[in-house]
């Protein structure tokens, strides 16, 4: 039983601790891992080798401090080496930009292991969260070339959600609202624009911040599509720029273009506009898609011939929305760089945690990705998410006081 | 015999150190004071920049510092800490709080820290009859005649001008 010696205030789910067998073998584990000797690691952590030997053979406990260090030296958290049991293993879609970075991959997913034991905590703290959406009952992508696939799912999913032909407002919203997934734009390193990540029987798909509000839609249709057909597993990376794409990622690409831009729905707002930059533009603007992808789309549906397409792509969206819209056009799309957007569910039962006492502000901060602390706790307390300050009751505490006192 | 303890956060120690009056938590402590290891290593740490703390690690009346080593221990301290301190910051971040929640709970304790959000927790944890602060165990020695209600105000005065942060009170809380 977790937490014995007190009478609990808050629903903690018992969780079970590692033998100091256990404990001493996931270190070694760890330090395996990494290629590390046993000095290698004892040099790290300011131990002696023998102390390390002694420690993985659990003939030695590790205090606090150590366990700290040592797991700061070997890059794993110490809750995840002192829990019984395994973690469930993560499933994997990305959608890497244009150039490659090797490592992007894994530093994308400390955000989805942030939010990944953010949940676990509260769903500790606050009990299971309410049921999620059933998603919707969908068909098979069918047999056919990838393209054709990925409009067929696009069609189902606009027909199950009943979404007619027209834009897609609040799109994240929609997303967490109809399915069991949720969705984080923060920031994510430069050379991954999303990543769709399945655990226990949730998803969460992450969009990176840093890209205008036209391709964070994008990309999010786009890992909608892996997590809908179920190709997360294994990890898979989508390497734009290698022309040999493979199926899944022509099928994730053509359900984003169809999702977001459908064909009548594309046709009605072109419809009288003879130029070609102008129809991409039309519906760019009408769909809230990127001009590049508009022009695509065109020309998926025929509406653009491949060297006017190519051209648009080429000019990239600012000049042709300056010269065939406003400004403040390119402006909106832009302002969406460096939005942070939290899953809702989880700020939601963050805020309800930390409004009751059972987490600090810093797990919010970090959901939120806030660095100034001050500010976001004034703004909690503006919101009333703020918990109450402890309003100590003196004579509780003489009466606690008391009884320590009498000559012990 | 009770086990109960004032088990203590970093903050308090170094209030009352800066001024020079750990005496008075001596006294309203009267034998019945701890600490994990990792408040002490913390304050160990803040001496070369305030060598007054090193009177705190002489404090007799706080006992030999307490080390967590069982992972049950561990595992609930770690919990603790994780709800303080997130996931992204060092592994170090909030420890001496988890820990000394972890032993006021484990003592039938209480809990004593400046920190706005341990304290919060703590008394979720704890109920808020166990968790106190700097101020708390002020007023408490004025009530135990230790120290008068001016003398009190002057010694946490002292504190803010250090550049402390005991928790806002007026000369009210003192009388």
């Amino acid at each position: 039983m977790l937490f014995p010696h007190t009478t609990r205030r808050s629903p903690v789910v018992p969780m079970r601790a590692v033998t100091q067998q256990e404990l001493g073998q996931r270190i070694a584990d760890a330090r395996r891992a990494r290629r590390w000797t046993q000095g290698e690691l004892a040099e790290r952590v300011g131990l002696d080798q023998t102390a390390v030997s002694r420690i993985e053979t659990g003939a030695r406990t590790v205090g606090s401090l150590e366990l700290a260090e040592l797991a700061e030296a070997l890059e794993v958290s110490v809750l995840d080496l002192l829990r019984a049991g395994q973690r469930p293993m993560l499933a994997i879609a990305a959608r890497l930009g244009h150039f490659r970075d090797p490592g992007a991959v894994d530093r994308a997913l400390r955000r989805a292991g942030t939010l990944i034991g953010l949940d676990e905590l509260l769903e500790s703290l606050l009990g299971a969260a309410p049921p999620s959406p059933a998603s919707p009952r969908l068909g098979k992508p069918g047999r056919g070339p990838a393209v054709e696939q990925g409009r067929r799912l696009a069609g189902q999913v606009r027909e199950a959600l009943g979404l007619g032909d027209g834009p897609l407002a609040r799109f994240p919203e929609l997303l967490e609202e109809r399915f069991p997934l949720d969705v984080d734009v923060s920031p994510l390193p430069e050379a991954v624009d999303g990543l769709c990540v399945s655990v226990g029987g949730r998803a969460l798909i992450l969009v990176g911040s840093g890209k205008p509000s036209s391709r964070q839609r994008f990309t999010l249709a786009h890992e909608l599509a892996h997590y809908l057909v179920d190709d997360l597993d294994p990890l898979y990376v989508d390497e734009r720029g290698v022309r040999a794409r493979s199926l899944a990622e022509m099928r994730a690409n053509a359900f984003a273009a169809h999702l977001l831009m459908p064909e009548p729905g594309v046709r009605a707002a072109i419809d009288g506009v003879g130029d070609d930059a102008e129809r991409a533009v039309r519906v760019a603007l009408a769909f809230g898609a990127s001009v590049s992808a508009a022009a695509y789309q065109l020309g998926n549906l025929g509406l653009l011939a491949e060297p006017a397409r190519d051209r648009l792509i080429e000019a990239g969206s600012k000049p042709l929305l300056l010269r065939y819209a406003l400004p403040s056009d390119w402006q909106q799309d832009e302002s969406g760089r460096g939005r942070i957007r939290p899953p809702a569910r989880l700020y939601g039962r963050a805020t309800l945690a930390f409004r009751r006492g059972l987490i600090g502000l810093e797990p919010i901060a970090e959901l939120l990705q806030r660095p100034d602390r001050d500010q976001l706790r004034q703004e909690l307390e503006d919101a009333g998410l703020a918990p109450d300050d402890v309003g100590l009751d003196a004579a509780a505490l003489d009466e606690v006081l008391e009884e320590m006192a009498p000559g012990e | 015999m009770s086990c109960r303890r004032l088990v203590f956060d970093t903050g308090p120690l170094n209030s009352f150190a800066v001024v020079g009056r750990l005496d008075l938590l001596d006294a309203v402590c009267a034998g019945h004071a701890t600490w994990p290891l990792s408040v002490q290593r913390e304050l160990r740490a803040g001496i070369r920049a305030q060598p007054i703390l090193a009177e705190v690690l002489e404090a007799r009346f706080l006992g030999p510092a307490e080390v967590l080593e069982h992972p049950t221990d561990l595992l609930e301290a770690e919990l603790l800490r994780v709800r303080l301190a997130g996931s992204s910051l060092s592994q170090r971040h909030n420890r001496g709080e988890a820990e000394a929640i972890f032993l006021a709970r484990s003592r039938r304790g209480v809990f004593v820290s400046e920190d706005r959000d341990a304290r919060v927790l703590a008394a979720a944890e704890l109920g808020s009859g166990r968790v106190a602060g700097t101020t708390d165990l002020l007023a408490r020695a004025v009530r135990l005649g230790l120290v008068g209600p001016e003398d009190a105000w002057a010694v946490y005065q002292a504190m803010l001008a250090a550049g402390r942060r005991p928790g806002r009170v007026s000369r009210d809380w003192f009388a």
